[in-house]
């Protein structure tokens, strides 16, 4: 059995009156790279706080490593790295001054350390700008660097493809995918993104109004939400509903797109050129993660 | 632990509002000690003489007083301004001039009177040429002497300081000329002629001992001029600046709190970094500790540079020969002197100032990590510091509480230079306990909330 980094139970916070977190449960493994989605303001950056301690938790428990946050803080925290909210840095020193800043309250980090996260950050000579002449992706690029200093075991990353480029984003993909398959590591990794989490995450996990609504793997989670869409090109959209009795979803004069099973579809494209419609192609559907998240949280509302 | 206080001072130092605190500092102290130079050198250039304005009115004793002046300067005019004839002359040739012109012009009719006082005017000037001014004094010593014996007791009292004044002179060869030792030798007689009139210091009143006291410094710090051939009571050179400056420009210091103190933990807060602070494997207490200790020894340390740039700069734009004075600081409680080098003095005001700065300091940082705002964290420590001047005006009630007070305990400058304390019974223990007391009521709860606190999203 795989090594538990990362176990929440019933998490839940209280803001005054106010439930902002219930019953919040995941776990994070070795290997794995769970995506923490959800719309703005349904908890995902208070949930990594109070993993993180910066926040006290009401009720329930975070164990990382096996040692309880709250009694255990420091053994706790001793193998993480996060980035919350924004990577956030010393602006007046330059990024090779924050690294060493940081390096300095970890035992045992030496200078060789420091270089190979600025080699993995790509900053190249910028690491000795201050961090004000950076633009958000370099932060970012410097906060990932920053949180893999101490050689954490769970890697927590708020929104980290923010302000990245295409380029930076594939970057980051390969350098998760290099950890966790190297380092046997557990990552959080959350973000507004979806169409990035999809093809770096293994996991995924959707919070909505402060409550995990899924919680599965990727895979698991695409096939469920995309089992039997198929999608039609035909000349011509007008009155299909005639002969087609299931409910469709016209995209525009040529497509539209239908749940049937698998075993339907010869019948239906017979149905369509007996009556005298021309069918040029038939595909399943790949459904986005986005649209599965769409369809599970009805849209990104904050309520 | 050390690691955390290295990486605070990293930012403190590396922040440009601390560069450039101490560059408007040293500004300050350039400004400062050169508008001391300034006022110096006007002082020293304005020529008195020129202030008589000749007018021809036509009233006599007008005329007798502008005769008498024109004769003592055509007196002086013979005499090189350094001279001791020239201020000797100045100082007692007028009364015999203005009796002489008196009778010429018609104000007196006493002829006597002229015969003697045209006979001491003539012995005064064959004294300006043909004398030492050591035989002068000898000569007026006797009549001193002479004098003594048909006095009453009190004017004895005042005839043995004239004496004195004179035996000094000849002893530390203090000529009449206008010299800085001359002013301090005829302040000293007076003074200590005025403290003839104290003669029970313990039947006085508050005000009058204050008085009283203030006459016996000045004394006893001419005295410690004239004995060690230097004017320890001198204002306007870089060593009195020096001196003043713990005790008159304590504001400088009090920026210095707010610069260092007032953004230490809102910074954090406001640019998001306590979140890079706190998930590092150090307990929160640990974290806000080393903040705090920090804050303590880069204050010192900012008073200390700042004194060093005070000596510096007053050296240079005034003068560093005066530095070479101590510092010459009287106790009323003893009713002596003591002398400290300068350096010994800079530490031991700073040692005295200490206690008032950390609490500032200490008030500053809490609420700086109360309420993430380094306006709130500044303005409640100008409030502690104002409001400390406004409760000593509880120095005379009698109430219980007022001795517990900040205001009466954070000074240690009585205990360190042994002065009385500012309001009677207080003593050394009993102020550091009221300090400590001070210290733990502000550090107590703000520990505890720290510890508890949700570092909130933005």
């Amino acid at each position: 059995m795989k090594k538990k980094i990362l176990e929440c139970s019933n998490l839940k916070k209280n803001f005054g009156k106010k439930t902002v977190l219930d019953n919040v449960s995941f776990s994070i493994e070795e290997g794995d790279i769970l995506g923490f989605i959800g719309p703005n303001g349904a908890g995902k950056t208070t949930t990594i706080k109070l993993i993180l301690g910066l926040q006290k938790i009401t009720s329930g428990s975070v164990l990382i490593n096996g040692y309880d946050i709250n009694k255990d803080f420091v053994k706790a925290i001793n193998r993480v790295g996060a980035i919350v909210e924004n990577p956030d840095m010393y602006m007046y020193l330059s990024g090779r001054e924050n690294l060493k800043m940081i390096a300095r309250l970890y035992k045992n980090i030496g200078n060789d350390k420091i270089e190979e996260v600025i080699k993995i950050s790509g900053l190249g000579k910028r690491i000795n700008d201050k961090v004000s002449k950076y633009s958000l992706g370099m932060r970012q690029r410097l906060g990932i660097a920053a949180s893999l200093l101490a050689s954490p075991n769970l890697l927590i990353l708020d929104e980290p493809t923010n302000g990245l480029d295409p380029e930076g984003i594939k970057e980051l993909r390969d350098l998760l995918n290099r950890l966790v398959k190297e380092q046997k590591i557990g990552i959080l990794i959350s973000s507004h993104n979806l169409l990035e989490l999809e093809t770096i995450c293994n996991k995924v996990c959707i919070i909505q109004n402060g409550k995990i609504i899924e919680s599965s793997t990727i895979k698991d989670l695409k096939e469920r939400l995309s089992q039997s869409y198929y999608v039609f090109e035909v000349n011509k959209i007008k009155d299909l509903y005639k002969i087609i009795d299931d409910k469709l979803e016209v995209f525009d004069e040529h497509f539209f797109r239908i749940k049937i099973e698998h075993d339907k579809v010869p019948d239906l494209i017979l149905k369509l050129t007996s009556n005298n419609y021309k069918v040029y192609q038939v595909y399943q559907s790949q459904i986005s993660l986005e649209d599965a998240f769409l369809q599970k949280t009805g849209g990104n509302k904050i309520d | 632990m050390i690691n955390l206080i290295k990486n605070e001072f990293i930012k403190i130092v590396k922040k440009k509002s601390f560069i450039i605190m101490l560059l408007i500092v040293s500004g300050y102290s350039f400004l400062t000690n050169f508008v001391y130079k300034t006022l110096f050198d006007i002082t020293a250039d304005f020529d008195f003489e020129q202030t008589i304005s000749i007018d021809d009115k036509e009233d006599l004793e007008y005329k007798v007083g502008l005769e008498t002046e024109k004769e003592l300067k055509s007196l002086t005019s013979k005499y090189d301004k350094s001279s001791w004839q020239y201020n000797y002359a100045e100082e007692n040739a007028y009364d015999y001039i203005y009796e002489i012109k008196s009778y010429e012009i018609g104000l007196t009719d006493d002829k006597e009177i002229y015969e003697q006082e045209k006979e001491n005017y003539e012995a005064l000037k064959n004294d300006l040429d043909n004398k030492d001014w050591k035989d002068i004094v000898k000569e007026e010593k006797l009549e001193y002497e002479k004098a003594l014996e048909v006095a009453d007791d009190k004017e004895k009292e005042t005839i043995k300081v004239h004496i004195e004044a004179l035996d000094l002179r000849l002893e530390k060869n203090i000529s009449f000329a206008r010299t800085e030792m001359n002013q301090i030798l005829l302040n000293y007689e007076t003074n200590k002629i005025n403290l003839l009139e104290y003669s029970n210091v313990d039947n006085l009143s508050e005000s009058q001992k204050e008085i009283y006291y203030g006459l016996r410094e000045e004394m006893l710090i001419d005295k410690y001029s004239l004995d060690h051939g230097v004017n320890a009571g001198e204002s306007g050179n870089s060593r009195t600046i020096f001196i003043n400056f713990f005790s008159e420009y304590s504001f400088i210091i009090l920026i210095m709190v707010f610069v260092v103190a007032g953004p230490i933990m809102s910074n954090e807060y406001n640019n998001g970094t306590i979140k890079l602070l706190l998930t590092r494997p150090y307990t929160r207490t640990k974290i806000l500790l080393s903040k705090y200790i920090t804050v303590l020894i880069s204050i010192i340390f900012s008073i200390l540079i700042v004194s060093l740039i005070q000596l510096v700069v007053g050296g240079i734009v005034l003068d560093f020969d005066s530095l070479k004075i101590p510092a010459v600081v009287y106790s009323s409680v003893t009713d002596s002197l003591t002398t400290y080098n300068l350096i010994t003095y800079a530490g031991l005001s700073i040692l005295s100032l200490l206690p008032s700065i950390i609490i500032v300091s200490t008030v500053v940082f809490a609420l700086s990590t109360l309420f993430s705002s380094t306006a709130i964290a500044t303005f409640g420590g100008f409030a502690i510091y104002s409001l400390s001047d406004l409760l000593y005006l509880f120095n005379s009630t009698n109430k219980w509480w007022v001795k517990y007070l900040w205001s009466y305990n954070w000074d240690f400058t009585p205990y360190i230079f042994n002065k009385a304390p500012s309001i009677e019974g207080l003593n050394i223990w009993f102020s550091l306990a009221v300090c400590v007391a001070y210290l733990l009521i502000i550090l107590i709860p703000t520990f505890v909330l720290f510890n508890r606190k949700d570092i909130s999203n933005t």
